[in-house]
């Protein structure tokens, strides 16, 4: 026995200083209250018809005495919140992974007071259970996973803190990894001897995410161990569903602009039916909040549809809803609705410099938007304002031919092609003809999608660039530290593009990988790259280079950014507003589009080798705790009440009898009380309250005079 | 715990106390009510004069007798004397008032209760020694406790109020109930025969058997009232409690149960029982009056029972 509470030494001066009290009492209670009366002479006729004995009522005030010492000690006892040893020495560290996928938000559970329940309300309440049958040494932890594993809680030993927890958890849009989550718990509980982990989850989880699970098969020894499970004590409680799930959902959707209209965009929405029967669905597209259009259709169980849509691009916001138009019923509405952003409509005004160049000239004219040339000798910054356009708006993309500029404009956006000086960094002139092996370059990049300049040739005047701290090469030869091929440069917040050759004396220009070379350069200067993404998936991190202070969350909440550099994953679908100084200066959209998470079906966790994992029925736990000998209990309280009863009979054995069936009657009750799993204190505090009221209620009843 | 005989004393002074405040005007005026309540009771009956089995000068005619020297001639019965030549005389009835002696009892268990139980024996007292002078009789009201301190002659007339209430200031209270002693020392002093009420709780281990019966060998009419104070009667003990007996002194322990009370109520009930049945066997009148009972009330039951105006 251990005491949480007060000390033993505490505990015993203040026995000894209130059994002192208590003694006080007794005796001032001793002298009895003096009640002058007429006569003695009818009492004495009442008495002598009793019971008269004296040691009877002496035996009585003692045992009242002794009862009070008794509930003073139940009462310092209960103080000093004992707890069994046993417990204290082998506690065990718990944890309650739960899965707060988006699945768990399908209200399809057995309803409560005809309140339907979602999967997650029911794995909330066995987590419950859990929590509430620990022993009291136990420490316990709460980790939910979904992404990525969050621990929700410390490790605990009070119930108070980890139901506190459990109510603030609420599910979140994303799929749900239980390897990873798994993973985490694998490395928290490393090595830890008398530990358990318990999965609480609805199995509707992606299917090849393989676990081993312990014991290992022999013929699973092959396989890549992606998650050490050896040694893990687990226990999985799974989420039943009532009956056969069905669910409709969005599982892409996505958003372009027209490359031949750019006042138009295409809008990509493929639906999927996860059910068995047929539905008649209907797909609504909103912009900004605004209906824009419908289209109705019937698919079957397991059916995908495609649908392409044209919508002018006006607005930002898109949002598509999927809806079942035969009465169908959905449990899980979150894949119903899925947001884009609408990509902004491109509006470059191009200004070439430099000498006449009629395939530059050509691939340029499949640039949407304005264009205009100038001679070297016409340039001037000045022109860069109206873009050589009487009255025009500024120049967004300036295009430099064989020809670098004293000074720099303030463009944002420049293309330098054969630069012989500044502003890049030009290391030496290679004035033969080059057989071009590339060795390297960022292919992935942007610009560089679906280029290729395998079949390049370059002779005449060509320039290598010595790289500067935040160059980011395109495509390379290099050669003795020096860069040889096509380089994007910063410098003082203009994004500038190197050639390292001149397009007279190659034929990069005869290619057909030009044009598009061209075409991806002013579409990444413009921000329309073909990369843009309309809707990002729920749970899946997103790296952005910082160019805001706060994000407005789909729900309103206002997050602060501080840092240079985001990584954010949008755990909630909706749209997602960056703002600096209050102004918008990006969007993002989210959705669920996972088709493992929103085929909602239970499936068995899959381990390697395709064993499904054990899953245990939740009833097995709580009942386990609550095995009550009834028998034994019922016969401390009939022997009780038997004795309390025989407190009604004269004499001494009556008095003695009072004492021992109201210790019986504590007894009991202790003991009824622990089994029911109250905390000791609280059960003493209980036994102690029992105690008190029967002695009260019997006291002046028992026939002892 | 207090002194027994310092709480007797106190009780004494709150006893006085009562009685002093009861001897007031108002009182008086009470008592007035009273009598006016018994003149409306008694109406149409014989006036406050009562007849004796004594002949002698009255108006009434009672019988005849033979003339003996010494007799008065003018009682002679002339007619009677012609149709049969004997002398007779007339007798009348003599027409003659009866004494009331009301006995209360001031012993220390009188003492009890709210309200005092002596005090409301005093007014009791008070009251019937009133309608007895108010119509024409003689009455005394004599204090007891052991014994009768002294016996005043019964006067006539409502002003011998205030001479009765004189000698009540200076009577002294508490003691130990004896009514055997006291009757015996009432009839010793052979005063005239009349009635005697005797007002007390009779809780005395001595008895009151003998002393009712003493009064009646002795051809007195003695009229029971028995005085019992609420707390008695309904007591709200509980508990361990020692018990105080104020005419002795005794000190018992005991545990108040409820089927302790309900036991003591029931002794109660018998005790009084056997009171009521001792007197209705011998004709005599009883009455059971709480101390709380309005004086009006107790009165109207005494009135309309009888026995004490006829």
């Amino acid at each position: 026995m251990s005491w949480l509470g007060l000390s033993g030494g505490f505990m015993l001066q203040a026995f000894g200083i209130f059994a002192g009290l208590i003694g006080l009492m007794y005796l001032l209670k001793m002298r009895e209250r003096l009640v002058p009366v007429s006569a003695h002479f009818l009492w004495e006729r009442v008495l002598k018809a009793g019971q008269r004995s004296l040691i009877a009522r002496i035996l009585r005030r003692v045992f009242s005495f002794l009862l009070q010492i008794l509930i003073l000690l139940t009462v310092l006892l209960t103080m000093g919140d004992p707890r069994p040893k046993k417990a204290s020495v082998k506690a065990q560290r718990t944890v309650i992974l739960i899965d707060e996928s988006a699945s768990m938000k399908t209200t399809d559970m057995p309803p409560v007071d005809d309140e339907p329940r979602s999967r997650w309300q029911k794995a909330i309440e066995l987590a419950r259970k859990v929590v509430i049958s620990k022993n009291p040494r136990d420490e316990m932890l709460i980790v939910t996973f979904s992404g990525m594993p969050v621990p929700q809680s410390a490790w605990e030993t009070e119930e108070t803190s980890l139901l506190s927890a459990l109510a603030r958890i609420k599910p979140r849009d994303t799929p749900g990894d239980l390897e990873a989550g798994l993973r985490y718990v694998s490395e928290i509980l490393y090595k830890e001897k008398n530990s358990k982990v318990v999965v609480i989850s609805d199995g509707a989880l992606p299917e090849d995410k393989g676990l081993y699970w312990p014991p290992v098969p022999k013929e699973c020894k092959d396989i890549t161990k992606r998650v050490d499970l050896t040694g893990l004590n687990i226990e999985m409680l799974r989420v039943t569903p009532k009956s056969e799930t069905v669910n409709l959902a969005i599982t892409s959707l996505a958003a372009r602009p027209l490359p031949t209209d750019t006042e138009t965009g295409e809008v990509l929405v493929r639906a999927m039916n996860f059910g068995k029967k047929s539905v008649k669905a209907r797909i609504d597209l909103y912009v900004d909040g605004n209906w824009r259009e419908s289209r109705s259709f019937s698919f079957s169980g397991g059916e995908e549809v495609f649908l392409l849509l044209r919508l002018p691009l006006v607005g930002t916001d898109l949002e598509a809803r999927l809806k079942a138009i035969d009465g169908t019923e959905d449990p899980l509405e979150l894949d119903n609705r899925a947001w884009a952003v609408l990509p902004k409509k491109p509006d470059p005004r191009v200004l070439l410099v430099g000498r006449e160049n009629l395939f530059l000239e050509a691939a340029a004219l499949l640039i949407p938007g304005y264009f205009e040339k100038i001679t070297p000798d016409e340039y001037d910054p000045s022109v860069v304002k109206n873009c050589a356009e009487e009255g025009g708006a500024p120049c967004n993309l300036i295009i430099f031919n064989d020809f670098v500029p004293s000074v720099l404009p303030p463009t944002q956006n420049q293309l330098y092609i054969n630069p012989q000086g500044k502003p890049f960094t030009v290391a030496q002139e290679v004035k033969q003809n080059l057989q071009i092996m590339w060795t390297g370059g960022k292919k992935k990049h942007p610009i560089m999608e679906g280029v290729s300049m395998k079949d390049v040739n370059m002779w005449g005047v060509s320039s290598a660039f010595t790289r500067q701290k935040g160059d980011v090469s395109l495509m390379q030869v290099d050669a003795r530290g020096t860069i040889f091929g096509i380089l994007h440069h910063m410098k003082d917040g203009r994004r500038m593009v190197g050639l390292g050759f001149s397009l007279k004396d190659s034929d990069f220009v005869l290619q057909i990988s030009f044009p598009v070379f061209m075409l991806n350069l002013v579409n990444w200067f413009m921000g329309t790259s073909p990369g843009f993404l309309a809707t990002h998936p729920t749970g899946i991190p997103q790296r952005f280079a910082l160019d805001s202070d706060s994000i407005v969350y789909p729900d309103g909440f206002n997050l602060e950014i501080p840092g240079r550099n985001l990584t954010f994953r949008p755990d909630y679908v909706g749209v997602y507003t960056f703002n600096k100084n209050k102004e918008v200066v990006r969007k993002i959209a989210a959705s669920l589009l996972s088709q493992t998470e929103s085929d909602n079906t239970p499936k068995p966790i899959m381990i390697s080798c395709k064993k499904p994992a054990p899953w245990k029925a939740p009833a097995i736990i709580v009942a386990k705790k609550h095995s009550i000998p009834w028998k034994i209990l019922l016969m401390i309280l009939l022997a009780g009440v038997g004795m309390l009863i025989m407190t009604y009979l004269r004499g001494v054995w009556g008095a003695i009898l009072a004492f021992l069936g109201i210790l019986t009657l504590g007894l009991f009750a202790l003991g009824l009380l622990l089994l029911l799993g109250f905390p000791p204190w609280m059960a003493l505090i209980l036994t102690t309250f029992l105690i008190l009221v029967l002695e009260w209620f019997t006291y002046n009843r028992r026939i002892t005079v | 715990m207090p002194d027994p005989k310092a709480y007797v004393n106190t009780r004494i002074k709150e006893a006085r106390l009562g009685i002093e405040r009861s001897m007031g005007e108002d009182f008086l005026r009470e008592l007035e009510r009273i009598f006016l309540i018994s003149r409306q009771i008694m109406a149409g009956k014989m006036r406050a004069e009562r007849k004796t089995k004594k002949v002698g000068s009255g108006l009434e005619f009672s019988e005849h007798r033979e003339y003996v020297p010494g007799d008065d001639f003018r009682t002679i019965d002339w007619n009677l004397y012609g149709r049969l030549e004997k002398l007779f005389v007339r007798l009348y009835e003599e027409e003659e008032d009866i004494p009331v002696y009301v006995l209360f009892d001031v012993s220390a268990s009188m003492l009890m209760g709210t309200p005092i139980k002596a005090v409301h024996a005093f007014q009791l007292a008070s009251a019937l020694s009133y309608v007895s002078l108010a119509h024409l009789d003689r009455a005394t009201m004599i204090p007891f406790s052991a014994s009768l301190e002294s016996l005043p002659p019964p006067g006539r007339g409502k002003g011998r109020m205030f001479k009765m209430f004189h000698m009540i200031r200076q009577a002294p209270l508490g003691g130990v109930t004896d009514l055997e002693q006291t009757a015996r020392s009432f009839v010793y002093r052979r005063p005239r025969r009349g009635k005697v009420v005797v007002i007390s709780d009779f809780l005395s281990t001595r008895g009151y058997e003998d002393a009712i019966n003493l009064l009646r060998y002795q051809k007195y009419s003695p009229i029971v009232i028995q005085t019992l104070s609420p707390q008695e009667l309904s007591p709200t003990l509980n508990g361990d409690i020692e018990l105080l007996d104020v005419e002795t002194g005794a000190l018992k322990s005991i545990t108040v149960t409820r089927n302790l009370l309900r036991a003591y109520k029931q002794e109660l009930t018998s005790f009084t029982d056997n009171i009521k049945r001792f007197c209705q066997d011998r004709s005599i009148p009883y009455f059971l009056s709480v101390s709380d009972e309005r004086l009006e009330d107790l009165m109207l039951g005494v009135f309309r029972k009888g026995g004490f105006l006829k």
